[in-house]
């Protein structure tokens, strides 16, 4: 059993509080206290930034009254940062914006100047290819979560096909994890459900069998195929072994009851399919089968999502966007609202299950962000991003921050020193400067 | 010829491939992860496998062995030959067709060694495991282009081997693997000359296995591939069901096969048809006369006032519009882009969309004009509003209308900036003139290229692209191009690339 496994009672009993009748729960761990359970990392995105005058907050760093966008964290409030201003450095790389914005938010690497793909960016730039590195979770997940059965687990809602606009976590270069859209297969993937110990175990003997065959079949290709095609039978080779590695340490752990019936990528069953992800994410982070996570709705190229259940049912959301209008400004601020609702449900389950002396989410670092900070000009200034937990008291909670024109790079080291790894001074190919966000940490 | 990298099949690919090999009916694209493009096709050829791809491709592999009929495909008899040589001899079989060439020694005593581990619960199931686990083997999941017969040649050109060339065939036509008699071809070496190769690609157009890479070009060709995630307003288009959206799809890919594979075979038929081939399900769509013609493969005349040619079907214009309104600059676009092969920038990013307040009863086409208007988004808007212009007798799901929001349509459309500059009425003319363009013929050879090879094509496929483009000299017949291709030298060499 992982370490920090908690009761399958304790832990459906966390989850039965509904979001609505969540406690408030006070900080319960001040600034330098022990840590009383793993660090995590969870980023969510989505897409198409805010409308930041419904988002900003007003009032000082500890004093500060939540924006209309924003309310519905206001249960949460004392366990989230709200960090405005930072911007991310684009005009370095290629492809258009909502192309690489997603690619960037994680990376801050560009995408790679290479024939892949081709589309004018509208800024003299005419191909583009992949991304040219890793994220910063896989970073952190490198560290933190390598004796985990999931090194990083990757959850989507209506995440599209496999293009740089539509994937935000990168292995490496050409290298992204597509979000796993299906819950049901999650279900039966994670937590082993519907199966009796005897079949599970007989079919855990015919995949590690299988593999064994099959692993000495992709490295032989590695002889067959040219240097440029070598990235790809590592990446085999990687996926084997961490299968075989999870296949080495099945875990334990009760599934989450989610709505049965839901279509994966069905556009009505979004906030089904969300709520569904949600669960299980905050299910697997409890049961410690990954500490670093993503959660992904829709794509930065384009949100061609249609918000019929919140009565925004005129247009797609990116093409609300664009227009400069009251009536789109108010339909994109009740979309975004809805956003910072489900963000709140999903911290609110992770705030339900105890942990030490707190609650899963105490212990985790959440990241909210998106891939531009304004749809309608696709600017990269002014990303509205929202932190919650804090891993553990390393990022004191209950803030709204202020860092204008500051590159969102700094954000990325704060993470990853937060997250235990206290040497980086810098992250991704963009990095100009040093260092983490002053005064955050 | 430009570089091949190392390609992973697709998920269509995939679900056709163990339909063939086990007979069996359902889908299993669902259970695998997204395939990414090359220009509008489907091609995994950048980007490295993740470990949820490679999970998905083991938990596929279980339930296609588990749904197939592993006892139905062994065809020995366990009462006259003992377990381990029926065991050999199905790993031989199957395992050329699984894996797509015949297994060497070591393969067979690798797979054989599998089977002893596991048919501990019988023979069949011992013989289950094998498959699933060749449905997880690199040489099933991956393209063999690194199978060569000669080379390298000239400095960094290759020849394919034959079973590497068959691979190529059989995914181009069937979007399936080779079956015994392609195969056959493959081992005894023929398949190298040409003339059996063209013999044999005459032989698999003909069959009806040809109907899914003809389907496969189509709809991404149009951008209706996934039409189903393109959402319609349903308080609008209350009749726009998934079954109407599959019945489209249909329509496309039977139009296009009844062309190429049964028909004349020329691009201009498949612009300008004054028919269709209709289905049950888009009848009323269509407002088709009770007693129509609805039997598969045989033509309906249409109004050819109203439809002409698969620009005018349900499936491009539904999936080139918006949630309520028609898009003439989406419409316009795919003209552009994936007809004459001249591409867009993107707008600026300063764009407002907002459509002007004009008086009530103002058509999309008067709203697109004055918005338009605006300086900054003129440039590109020229080029491809009076190419949509064609298009507004037909409404956001694709449906003939005679007003628009009340007021008449007026569908006068311009060309410019081609081989077939001038003025034009309606799709039908429309579609006339393109069908005349050398630059349409020209454009419609690469993108047969760059489907069949699934990357993308560059200066260096010159020489097969122009000889692809005379086959397409009046009158333009795609059975040609597609056997023109296929004995191509892009279509049988590789680019090594290091």
């Amino acid at each position: 059993m992982p370490k920090y496994a908690i009761s399958r009672r304790g832990f459906l009993a966390g989850l039965g509080v509904s979001a609505a009748l969540a406690p408030f729960v006070p900080l319960l761990q001040a600034e330098g206290a022990e840590p009383t359970g793993p660090k995590r990392l969870v980023l969510i995105f989505t897409p198409h930034g805010t409308v930041r005058d419904q988002w900003l907050p007003t009032g000082t760093e500890h004093d500060f009254a939540l924006s209309p966008i924003l309310s519905p964290l206001a249960p949460l409030k004392e366990k989230i940062a709200v960090i405005d201003g930072l911007r991310v450095i684009a005009d370095t790389s290629v492809g258009a914006p909502h192309t690489k914005g997603m690619p960037l938010l994680w990376t801050a690497s560009p995408l790679l100047e290479d024939e892949t793909f081709f589309r004018d960016d509208g800024s003299g730039g005419y191909y583009y290819g992949w991304n040219s590195s890793h994220s910063v979770d896989q970073e952190i997940a490198a560290q933190i979560s390598s004796e985990q059965p999931y090194r990083s687990l990757e959850l989507g809602v209506r995440t599209s096909n496999s293009h740089p606009g539509h994937r935000m976590i990168y292995a490496g270069p050409q290298q992204p994890l597509s979000p796993e859209q299906d819950p049901y297969r999650l279900l039966t993937t994670l937590f082993a459900n519907g199966s009796s110990a005897s079949a599970m175990e007989r079919l855990r003997l015919e995949r590690a069998s299988i593999l064994d065959l099959v692993y000495p079949e992709v490295d032989r290709l590695k002889g067959k195929v040219g240097q440029s095609d070598q990235y790809k039978i590592e990446a085999h080779l990687t996926a084997i072994r961490d299968i075989e590695k999870s296949l080495e340490q099945p875990t334990e752990c009760t599934p989450p009851v989610v709505t049965p019936g839901l279509t994966p990528n069905k556009m009505q069953d979004i906030p089904g399919l969300l709520n569904a992800q949600s669960q299980i994410l905050a299910q697997a982070l409890a049961c410690d089968i990954t500490r670093v996570a993503s959660l992904q709705l829709s794509v930065s190229e384009n949100d061609q999502n249609i918000y019929t259940w919140l009565g925004v049912d005129r247009e797609v959301h990116h093409l609300i966007t664009h227009e400069n209008n009251p009536t789109a400004k108010e339909e994109m601020s009740t979309i975004y609202h809805w956003y910072s609702q489900q963000v709140a449900a999903f911290l609110t389950m992770l705030d339900s299950i105890p942990e030490g002396d707190g609650t899963v989410l105490d212990n985790t670092l959440v990241i909210w962000g998106s891939e531009i900070g304004r749809g309608r000009d696709h600017s990269f200034e002014q990303i509205p991003f929202v932190l919650a937990g804090g891993a553990g008291g390393a990022i004191p909670m209950g803030r709204f921050l202020q860092y204008p024109g500051v590159e969102h790079n700094r954000l990325l080291v704060s993470a990853c020193q937060a997250m235990g790894l206290t040497e980086t001074l810098a992250f991704g190919a963009t990095d100009l400067g040093n260092g983490p966000l002053s005064g955050l940490m | 010829m430009g570089p091949t990298p190392l390609r992973r099949m697709t998920t269509s690919q995939y679900d056709h491939t163990v339909q063939d090999l086990f007979q069996l009916e359902n889908s299993y694209a669902a259970l695998l992860d997204n395939d990414e493009s090359v220009g509008p096709y489907a091609s995994n050829s950048i980007t490295a496998v993740s470990r949820l791809v490679i999970e998905k491709y083991m938990t596929a592999a279980e339930q296609v062995a588990a749904d197939a009929d592993i006892g139905a495909l062994d065809n020995c008899n366990l009462l006259t030959s003992n377990a381990v040589e029926c065991a050999t001899e199905f790993i031989e079989s199957m395992g050329k067709r699984i894996l797509r060439r015949p297994l060497t020694k070591s393969q067979t005593e690798t797979y054989l060694g599998l089977y002893q581990t596991f048919n501990d619960r019988g023979h069949v199931d011992g013989l289950r495991v094998v498959v699933q686990a060749m449905l997880q083997d690199p040489n099933f999941l991956y393209f063999p282009d690194f199978h060569l017969h000669q080379g390298p040649l000239h400095g960094k050109l290759a020849l394919l081997d034959a079973h590497a060339l068959a691979s190529r065939l059989s995914y181009f036509l069937w979007n399936s693997a080779p079956d015994d008699t392609l195969l056959a071809a493959a081992e005894d070496g023929s398949l190298l000359k040409e003339d059996v190769l063209q013999a044999q690609a005459v032989r698999m157009l003909a069959d009806p296995k040809a109907r899914r890479g003809i389907r496969r070009f189509h709809l991404q060709w149009l951008g209706a591939d996934n039409l189903e995630m393109v959402a319609k307003d349903p308080e609008l288009f209350p009749n726009y069901t998934p079954e109407v959206v599959a019945g489209l799809q249909q329509e496309t890919s039977d139009f296009a096969n009844y062309i190429i594979r049964h028909g004349d075979g020329e691009l201009e038929t498949l612009l300008t048809a004054d028919f269709t081939i209709l289905n049950p399900a888009i009848a009323d769509f269509y407002s088709v006369p009770d007693g129509a013609n609805l039997e598969p493969d045989t033509p309906s005349w249409l109004d050819s006032s109203r439809r002409s040619g698969i620009l005018t079907h349900g499936s491009f214009l539904a999936s080139q519009a918006h949630y309520q309104l028609s898009s003439l600059s989406l419409r316009g676009k795919v003209v552009r882009e994936h007809l004459l092969c001249q591409d867009l920038p993107d707008p600026p990013p300063d764009v407002d969309l907002t459509l002007p307040n004009l008086e009530p009863g103002a058509t999309t086409r008067e709203q697109v004009e004055a918005h338009a208007a605006n300086p900054s988004c003129s440039g590109c808007h020229m080029m491809i509003d009076p190419i949509g212009f064609g298009f507004e007798e037909f409404d956001a799901i694709g449906q003939y209308r005679i007003d628009d929001n009340g007021s008449p349509i007026d569908s006068t459309g311009q060309m410019i900036n081609t081989d077939i500059d001038g003025e034009f009425h309606g799709a039908a003319q429309l579609s006339t003139k393109l069908a005349d363009s050398q630059m349409v013929r020209w454009c419609f050879t690469q993108q047969w290229y760059q489907f069949a090879l699934g990357r993308q094509i560059n200066d260096h496929d010159g020489c097969s692209l122009k000889a692809g483009f005379q086959s397409l000299e009046k009158p333009a017949n795609i059975r040609e191009l597609i056997l023109t291709i296929i004995t191509s030298d892009s279509f049988r060499h590789r680019r090594i690339i290091q």
